[in-house]
């Protein structure tokens, strides 16, 4: 391959790949946060705090 | 956060997915359909090559991703298909949400042909049936094309029974319901998909030749970057690509839970659609590449290099060429398939919702009562010797005026007219994500109905200009604004059509004080939990 075909592959791959690896970890950081939110209002609705569930709730 | 797996919806439990990933699969699915393979990698190079990828980042993190998100918020806070969405944002605006449904009806019609060729193809590839010339035989001993465009009745068997079982595997996952049905056939297909191409690209690199394709491929062209039809040809590719704008996002995203992460899942389906793009770039011109060098021409003196053409035509040559042909033969048309079914299952699940909200279906009533008649249409019209003009020519307007459209007045609706964007950006932020700015605003408020506008505009005036493909006036009249005549006729007629519940009895939810959702998300914060900021009242 020439020299500026492998240039932008590389820039590809790192751009469009390195997005999604990177857009992975942050999905997979916010989705513990997301269990953690879940489970206080889970142990909140066990106290029948305000956290207690309401028709509809998911 | 209540125990239960399901909202109450019509007084039955409202589907959710089993999780995030069960959702990102089926998002993914949607995006990476037939285009990603064969219509990417020919956009790429006739508008740049290596170059196009600036204007295809700038699209992609400019238009796709922020109407992505925009998708997603409308139906996360809005709790329903798009008509029941819109309808629940202003009463006048359901009728844009059965638009969006009627689009879709008209887009299954004929997709589930091309995905029933392509499973065909997997059968023929075992034996290289297509013979010395795979042209002739798609078109001829396949599809049996007619000589002149028209809507004729001769049936073509060969077409036939693919395309039925076609509709009947789509019909009993649709009717499985979303959990049970969309998202395992995803979690499924996806993996397999991926695997499968990857199997292909790996095979397309070690082919002879398949450098002078990726040099083809990847080598800039700067001077087209000046060039405002290649700009428009990327945020065309990136808007086509993502499945955004016509209901499809809406809906999935309605079935997520009410905490779930909605900006970094779209983070991860935008750049999960470009990354299987790229991988399709580099397996279809490394085998293009290979074509060439076996043909002893440049890959730029290739005939096709985009389209059904490059599927059934110059893939087919190909694969006679290449060592351990029928087993790449296999995969490649599987490949196909896979990411043609996902993205037929979402299309479909967009009616299937809608139907099911307006009439208080069961999933398994609306993918009998909606998908066997649009099932029977779809037979008549695609199983024909007439099938291949008729299908030209509704995909041309169906997207360029129907999704285009659509994607345009979506915008313009809901920044302009309704003025909701300052609360989907507060929904999006009021839940752990990657925190969205004003720019989002301006961006889907402004900058994507400025493009889109304009892709419309030049779109209508090219079809309006001269006859598509040199067809004649009248058909392109009967099936191109037929087809969009259909969906404004579907749109407007539903919108009278009375709800079976009331889908007013609707509380969105109360959105967090200012200074939760205008914090960034990088822990949860205290007293968070106690809070009960949403009530789905139905």
């Amino acid at each position: 391959m020439t020299p500026i075909a492998i240039t932008f592959l590389l820039i590809s791959v790192l751009l469009i790949w390195g997005g999604l690896v990177v857009s992975i970890v942050v999905l997979r950081r916010d989705g513990r946060l997301v269990e953690e939110l879940e489970a206080r209002e889970r142990e909140s609705a066990a106290d029948g705090g305000a956290g207690a569930p309401r028709a509809g709730d998911v | 956060m209540a125990a239960r797996s399901a909202t109450t919806h019509h007084g039955a439990q409202r589907e959710q997915w089993s999780g995030q990933l069960g959702f990102v699969l089926a998002a993914v699915g949607s995006a990476i359909g037939l285009g990603n393979i064969w219509r990417f990698p020919g956009v790429a190079y006739e508008n740049g090559g290596g170059a196009f990828l600036i204007p295809y980042l700038v699209a992609l993190l400019t238009a796709g991703i922020p109407v992505l998100l925009l998708d997603y918020s409308i139906g996360h806070r809005f709790r329903g298909s798009a008509p029941t969405s819109f309808r629940r944002m202003s009463r006048p605006a359901e009728t844009l949400g059965w638009f969006q449904v009627g689009v879709s009806l008209v887009i299954t019609l004929y997709y589930t042909a091309v995905v029933a060729w392509a499973a065909s193809f997997m059968w023929f590839a075992a034996t290289q049936a297509w013979g010395e010339d795979p042209e002739a035989f798609f078109f001829g001993e396949f599809l049996q094309v007619a000589e002149s465009p028209g809507v004729g009745l001769d049936v073509v068997p060969g077409v036939l029974l693919p395309l039925v079982l076609c509709w009947v595997v789509t019909i009993a996952i649709l009717a499985l319901g979303v959990r049970k049905g969309v998202e395992r056939a995803n979690v499924v297909f996806i993996p397999t998909l991926v695997a499968m191409f990857l199997a292909i690209v790996v095979r397309a690199l070690t082919l002879p030749g398949a450098v002078d394709g990726l040099n083809a491929f990847f080598t800039p062209d700067w001077a087209a970057l000046a060039d405002p039809g290649v700009w428009i040809a990327a945020y065309g590719q990136i808007f086509f690509s993502l499945s955004i704008a016509f209901g499809i996002m809406i809906t999935y995203s309605s079935y997520l839970r009410r905490r779930a992460n909605l900006t970094s899942t779209g983070l991860v389906v935008g750049f999960g659609n470009s990354s299987f793009e790229l991988l399709a770039g580099i397996g279809v011109f490394s085998a293009l590449g290979f074509m060439a060098f076996q043909q002893g021409v440049t890959v730029g003196e290739l005939d096709t290099i985009q389209g059904i053409g490059l599927a059934f035509v110059a893939f087919p040559q190909i694969l006679s060429l290449m060592p351990g042909g029928p087993v790449f033969g296999v995969l490649f048309f599987a490949s196909l398939t896979l990411a043609g079914l996902t993205s037929l299952l979402s299309i479909l699940q967009v009616i299937s919702a809608a139907f099911q909200e307006k009439f208080g279906w069961s999933p398994r009533q609306a993918a009998l009562l909606v998908g066997v008649p649009v099932a029977v249409v779809s037979t008549v019209l695609f199983s024909t010797t007439t099938a291949l003009f008729v299908l030209d020519v509704t995909d041309k307007y169906i997207n360029e005026v129907g999704v285009v459209g659509s994607a345009v007045v979506m915008t313009l609706v809901v920044g302009l007219a309704l003025r909701r964007l300052r609360e989907l950006q507060t929904h999006l932020n009021a839940r752990p994500g990657v925190h969205v700015g004003g720019w989002w605003r301006l961006l889907v408020g402004l900058g994507v109905p400025l493009v889109l506008g304009y892709i419309f505009v030049t779109g209508v005036a090219s079809l309006l200009g001269e006859p598509y493909e040199g067809y004649p006036w009248s058909f392109l009249t009967t099936i191109g604004w037929g087809g969009v005549a259909f969906a404004v006729v579907v749109a407007l007629l539903m919108t009278f059509v009375p709800w079976r519940r009331d889908v007013d009895d609707f509380v969105a939810h109360e959105l967090p004080a200012r200074e939760l959702w205008g914090r960034r998300w990088s822990s949860v914060p205290s007293g968070a939990a106690p809070h009960h900021h949403e009530e789905d009242r139905r």
